[in-house]
């Protein structure tokens, strides 16, 4: 679904593209364009501010330092991190952090935000909110965040619930 | 961006980044001081040889070196003498007479090559009149002095004052003649060979003695500019070899220091070579480190959508950058050293005998534009050069097998 692996056997199709079918540069400014990644443990880039951090994939996309700075201000204004926005992440909580994550997973504008177990190094009340404002987000951005968590508390905020034993999808259920 | 994640990712690991930047300014300081010290050690030797004794260069009749035939003078004296006197390239040219000959003190015999000079001008083109150890040089109006080696006057048992009866034979007619001379000075080139067996009188009376007229065996000459002294050029060179005369450079009448002088160079070459594979190698072992550590980072930047080539590119930046930093303060430690050698010399091997010349005076490094564009181009280059493999690596980077492996 990341376009990371290669299916084994049959297609996988992504906003009706074959993301099965594509290599190199082709398949990494897919990913750059259509889909925002949000993991575990943050993966922010070190040497780069929160802003960098967020620029970074706007820079990728070759979009002018204006249109950069106004949609990086103002996802980091979204998520909360309004004035935080030249510490590094050594400089900030695992909350700080997953948000710098969140905000650069949407500031390409994707069609997805792919979340690896985004409250995994949260304690329960940062992870709340982060899930909170994701949630808002989904709402109000109509941005469509798929989480893989064995984390209650996002199983709970689902809008559709799918859950894989061995492998295999044993219940879908949409709410 | 790629230029800020690069620069921050080198100042991300300080003690590796400054063993890495001292690995590569050392060599290159290393270098620029090994080349300086090479080129004033060149010099020296050059110096040594064509202001001792030598000169830049000689002219002779063909043959006459490796005869030594007292017949074989240099063909229309006069007329060369005048032609060098008007060269422009010429700052000075000198006559000299030379025979083998027997000298006798009242305790030995020796074999020697008796030179015939003209004091005043010969002490402007030679260092004979510098190195007279005890008594005086010669003069032209007292023409029964002679002038030995210091080892010479010490294997005669002779000297200030002593007679010495000195034995050659003719030309042409080949019969001996002797003359008494007093020893007038004795000197110390600090070379064995002339310190042991060279002998010095005045031009006319060595004409008479050798039967030669107004002829000269060899004339001396030194060029104006120091270029011409180190590559004399070869149309005077043939210019002033026809006739049956034949003009040679110091290369050619001491070969044996063009060799050395190229087996320096050569030694740099190598020498040069090894430390950049070095320099390369640290560089590449570096790089390899880093990506090594930085994996998973990689593995996120390619998932998130960078491409393979904004890494490559970021990896060889890094080796780039480290390398333009490092020479930076290569050159500058490099410079240091050379000017601060050259300001005091380098006096360890005064006097030491290299290839059958002294070395007389401190070596004094030398710089050269090489040393400014050439080795820090090429620490760069080489620098660049063992980024691609590991930029390669790190480009190729499959994001979900270098995640997993955290």
């Amino acid at each position: 679904m990341s376009g990371l692996d290669v299916p084994t056997s049959g297609k996988a199709y992504l906003a009706g593209n074959s993301i099965s079918d594509m290599k190199g540069n082709d398949l990494s400014d897919y990913r750059r364009d259509h889909i925002g990644f949000i993991f575990q443990s943050y993966n922010l880039i070190p040497v780069l501010t929160a802003y960098e951090n967020v620029e970074y994939i706007l820079l990728l996309q070759n979009l002018s330092v204006e249109e950069r700075k106004e949609r990086v201000y103002s996802i980091l204004k979204e998520v909360g991190l309004e004035g935080r926005e030249n510490r590094r992440p050594g400089e900030l909580s695992g909350g700080q952090q997953q948000r710098v994550a969140v905000a650069r997973a949407m500031v390409s504008k994707p069609d997805i935000i792919l979340a690896d177990e985004p409250t995994a190094n949260l304690d329960s009340h940062t992870g709340s909110a982060l899930l909170d404002m994701m949630k808002e987000l989904n709402e109000t951005k109509k941005i469509t965040f798929v989480f893989s968590t064995h984390d209650q508390m996002i199983m709970d905020r689902a809008k559709r619930l799918v859950i894989l034993k061995d492998g295999r999808i044993d219940r879908d259920e949409v709410r | 961006m790629v230029f800020k994640l690069g620069f921050r990712n080198i100042l991300r690991n300080k003690r590796r980044t400054i063993i890495t930047c001292m690995i590569m300014g050392l060599g290159l300081a290393a270098l620029i001081f090994a080349d300086a010290f090479l080129r004033g050690l060149n010099q020296n030797m050059i110096d040594s040889v064509t202001n001792s004794f030598i000169g830049d260069g000689q002219i002779h009749r063909k043959e006459f070196l490796k005869t030594r035939e007292l017949e074989k003078t240099i063909l229309n004296t006069p007329q060369v003498l005048s032609d060098l006197n008007q060269n422009p390239l010429i700052r000075l040219s000198n006559p000299r007479t030379i025979a083998s000959a027997m000298i006798a003190s009242p305790t030995d015999v020796l074999p020697v090559a008796l030179y015939g000079i003209k004091p005043l001008e010969e002490s402007l083109i030679s260092s004979i009149k510098e190195s007279i150890i005890a008594g005086d040089y010669l003069n032209s109006y007292d023409q029964e002095k002679i002038l030995i080696g210091e080892k010479l006057a010490k294997f005669l048992g002779a000297s200030v004052g002593d007679k010495l009866v000195v034995t050659t034979s003719q030309a042409k007619t080949g019969i001996l003649s002797q003359e008494l001379f007093r020893v007038g000075g004795i000197f110390k080139m600090k070379n064995k060979d002339m310190d042991s067996s060279m002998a010095f009188i005045n031009m006319e009376k060595s004409q008479s003695f050798m039967g030669i007229g107004t002829d000269v065996h060899e004339i001396v000459f030194k060029f104006k500019n120091r270029q011409d002294v180190v590559n004399p050029p070869n149309s005077f060179l043939e210019q002033f070899s026809a006739n049956d005369n034949e003009a040679l450079s110091w290369k050619k009448l001491v070969p044996a220091i063009d060799a050395g002088i190229q087996l320096t160079t050569y030694s740099l070459s190598i020498g040069s070579i090894i430390l950049f594979a070095v320099i390369a190698l640290s560089t590449m072992n570096t790089l390899f480190m880093s990506i090594y550590e930085r994996m998973y980072e990689f593995g996120i930047m390619k998932a998130i959508g960078t491409r393979a080539t904004f890494i490559f590119k970021l990896i060889v930046l890094e080796a780039g950058s480290l390398a333009l930093v490092s020479s930076f303060f290569g050159l500058i430690l490099g410079n240091l050293l050379t000017v601060l050698t050259r300001w005091t010399g380098i006096n360890h091997l005064t006097d030491v005998e290299y290839l059958g010349t002294t070395i007389k005076t401190a070596i004094r490094p030398v710089f050269h534009s090489n040393q400014w564009t050439v080795y820090p181009l090429a620490i760069i280059i080489f620098a660049i050069l063992a980024a691609l493999y590991p930029a390669f690596s790190a480009a190729r980077i499959i994001p979900t097998k270098s995640m997993r492996r955290d």
